[in-house]
């Protein structure tokens, strides 16, 4: 058999062959439940019966007036702020395994096996530490800052803090990687003509370091702001989102799985990533860089 | 078409299982070579009728994971099996309501249910068979519980009853000689127990589905009424400090303030906790007595555990109210109704299941074999709960108060301010009650 197929027609033949794999997946797993999830936030459906009835916009004024869902996120500010931290002590690390040290690739590994953990594990090992008679409380008490010890969990001042802790000795390390990595991608002539003009080891940090790593530190912010705002793992496992540690991401679970209203809990999905690419737009406004970034 | 007992003979069974498998093979077969012979082929099958029936898997859902891990299911299964011929059980074990959830939103889920706890009585009818026809009204307990426009729709697995789970050597040691009958006394042994070095009750708060008590049954038990909680739906304000639910919530912040509760109760829970009273260093826990078996499993002897209702008034018996655990129901769109109907009645009558799982029998006189339980009735006044009303459960989680899972209790114990906590529940019921109004 002989097919007469113009070579246009055999190029959108081809092109929609390979697409439509990719496509079908694409539409399937994400946009769908996309729209789904849309749709649901107008409703009040329980997860459950197949009626879903529509009530407008009321789930997201819900959202807005209950305090109990949208003051939580004063405990996902903690996290915000360690976030921030993260990010300094890993470019700090990062700057320092950088330069010739001694056994550099032990520090490295060292560094980097809380990234290497489990999840889970981690947060139970700080479960352990916090405890009262904890590792953290009893070393205070050994060196003689007994006054410093609390129940981390127990204390409402303290917990989240503590929490945000556990997030950035878990996360730093990820973080850390990527900016080792951009540091040495920093071609090596720049700093030969850096060190020809004279500048010191601060200038050079200050004025090709820094500049280079713009875009890296872009994305790292994006990872860490987004992580902060969308906190879960961690104060569901350690106090299974007791109300002192309950974060955005908890709540949403708590309104669908425990009262059924997976309306409300769609439109709290939505609220977040809005607010999750606002902070962004923010963030990028604000630190700058460029526009090649996410 | 009704399920009856099969009264072949084993061999009989047989004979049917291989004359189904080959007519399926054939039909496999046959489909390859043409409609018309696959379509002559499936009329030979239905023509022999019982063909069919030698054939039938049912579904089973249940909650008991560490079940199927020690192979208990399977025996279940096979003893099933063994009197009713014909009829295979495959189990589905579950750890999340909200898989099975998406399964029944989704319209395949097992042919054999547990009738999740979110699931109001007027949802009922949507998926599930009514089994008013299955013979076991005057014989079981709770046969109402789960039923709606008068068709009952579950079958309870087996009962439980509520109180105060205790070491009696801890008892002992603090020098207190028999359980509390009133609230005072009870507050007293606590103090004793305190100054002893014992944590007088241990909360498990971390766990919140232990302090689900403290909200669901203990406001019935002060009100003396079963259906207490039923009535708040009337109430603009049920929160209030002088209310049932509120005296209860008052109970179990004075414990906390007394510091009668574990030190760092805050980071508690109950796999610890159990331990810990089979050890003696925790004297009490507000559970059911499901918990007792657990307790004397982690490192006691039955006899140094006892049971005695929860002393929730200053005056006259105290109430032990009985409720179900999981009920079973059957799909409404399964294929083997009949046959899932036969697997419900085994479980509750033959299967043994509710001693195994520590529980009150549903069948009214099938003994127990928890002995503690007999020093609970000796000692309150038993009687059955109410199940919850469908405008009850509406109005909880459209306020968003926790009352079934000790979210409640949570969020009063960890607010600095006892008066306020309440005050802001009222607020948060009131706002739900006008919305669900309107």
């Amino acid at each position: 058999m002989n097919f007469h197929i113009s070579y246009k027609a055999q190029r959108m033949f081809l092109i929609l062959g390979f697409l439509i794999v990719p496509l079908a997946l694409l539409v399937t797993f994400s946009l769908y439940p996309a729209i789904k999830l849309v749709l649901y936030s107008f409703t009040s459906w329980n997860g459950l019966t197949t009626s879903y009835p529509w009530v407008g916009l009321h789930n997201y004024i819900e959202i807005f007036r209950n305090p109990a869902l949208f003051g939580v996120f004063i405990h996902n500010f903690s996290y915000f702020i360690g976030g921030l931290v993260q990010n300094v002590i890993a470019l700090g690390f990062a700057l320092l395994l950088s330069k010739k040290v001694k056994i550099r690739n032990g520090f490295r590994s060292i560094l980097f096996i809380p990234y290497m953990l489990n999840a889970v594990a981690v947060v139970y090992i700080f479960q352990f530490m916090y405890q009262d008679n904890g590792a953290i409380n009893t070393i205070l008490r050994v060196v003689g800052l007994g006054a410093l010890a609390t129940d981390w969990i127990g204390n409402n001042h303290v917990i989240n803090w503590a929490l945000a802790f556990v997030s950035l000795w878990e996360y730093f390390p990820f973080n850390m990687v990527i900016y080792l990595a951009a540091i040495q991608s920093i071609p090596e002539d720049m700093y030969e003509a850096a060190l020809l003009d004279g500048a010191s080891a601060w200038q050079t940090l200050w004025y090709v370091t820094l500049p280079n790593l713009r875009a890296i530190i872009q994305v790292n912010l994006l990872l860490t702001v987004s992580g902060a705002l969308e906190a879960f793992n961690i104060p569901f496992i350690m106090t299974n989102s007791a109300p002192a540690a309950a974060t955005f991401l908890t709540q949403t679970m708590n309104v669908a799985f425990v009262f059924n209203n997976y309306g409300l809990a769609s439109a709290m999905a939505i609220v977040l990533l809005v607010i999750v690419v606002l902070v962004i737009s923010i963030q990028r406004k604000i630190v700058g860089g460029g526009d090649d970034v996410v | 078409m009704l399920y009856c007992e099969n009264e072949k003979g084993d061999l009989e069974v047989k004979k049917w299982v291989a004359v189904a498998s080959i007519t399926g093979v054939s039909a496999l077969v046959l489909a390859g070579c043409g409609t018309q012979n696959a379509g002559a082929s499936a009329n030979n099958t239905s023509q022999t009728g019982a063909a069919s029936q030698a054939v039938k898997t049912i579904t089973v859902l249940t909650n008991r994971t560490d079940m199927q891990a020690n192979g208990m299911l399977k025996k279940y299964a096979q003893a099933f099996e063994k009197t009713h011929p014909g009829i295979t059980v495959k189990w589905q074990t579950f750890v999340d309501n909200s898989t099975v959830q998406a399964q029944m939103n989704g319209g395949t889920y097992p042919d054999v249910m547990l009738i999740l706890p979110n699931i109001t009585p007027n949802e009922l009818p949507q998926f599930f068979v009514p089994l008013d026809t299955l013979g076991l009204d005057n014989k079981i307990y709770f046969k109402d519980f789960q039923s709606y426009g008068g068709h009952v729709y579950g079958i309870p697995t087996f009962g439980d009853v509520n109180g105060i789970v205790y070491n009696k050597a801890a008892f002992k040691k603090a020098g207190i000689t028999s359980p509390p009958t009133t609230l005072n006394a009870f507050y007293a042994d606590c103090a004793k127990l305190k100054k002893h070095g014992i944590i007088p009750i241990a909360l498990n708060y971390t766990d919140k589905w232990p302090l689900a008590n403290w909200t669901d049954t203990l406001p019935n038990v002060i009100a003396g009424n079963p259906n207490y909680l039923n009535t708040m739906v009337q109430s603009k304000a049920p929160f209030t400090p002088n209310s049932p639910m509120g005296r209860a919530l008052n109970i179990v912040d004075t414990i906390v303030k007394n510091g009668w509760a574990e030190p760092d109760w805050k980071n508690t829970n109950w796999a610890n906790s159990k331990t810990l009273e089979a050890q003696g260093k925790v004297a009490m826990m507000y559970l059911g007595q499901w918990a007792i078996p657990q307790i004397v499993s982690a490192g006691t002897t039955s006899s140094n555990v006892g049971f005695f209702p929860f002393p929730a008034t200053n005056q006259g018996k105290p109430l032990a109210i009985m409720t179900p655990d999981w009920e079973l129901a059957v799909n409404k769109h399964s294929k083997n109704i009949p046959a899932a109907e036969e697997l419900v009645k085994w479980m509750v009558l033959d299967s043994g299941y509710p001693n195994y799982a520590g529980g009150l029998p549903p069948v009214k006189g099938m003994k127990s074999n928890v002995p503690q339980i007999q020093q609970l009735y000796a000692q309150a006044k038993v009687v059955q709960g109410v199940p919850s009303t469908t405008a009850l459960t509406q109005l909880e989680n459209t306020s968003q108060i926790d009352i079934n899972g000790g979210g409640a209790v949570q969020t009063v114990l960890n607010a600095p301010n006892f008066t306020s906590a309440l005050q802001q529940l009222n607020q948060q019921w009131e706002n739900a009650a006008s919305l669900s109004g309107q």
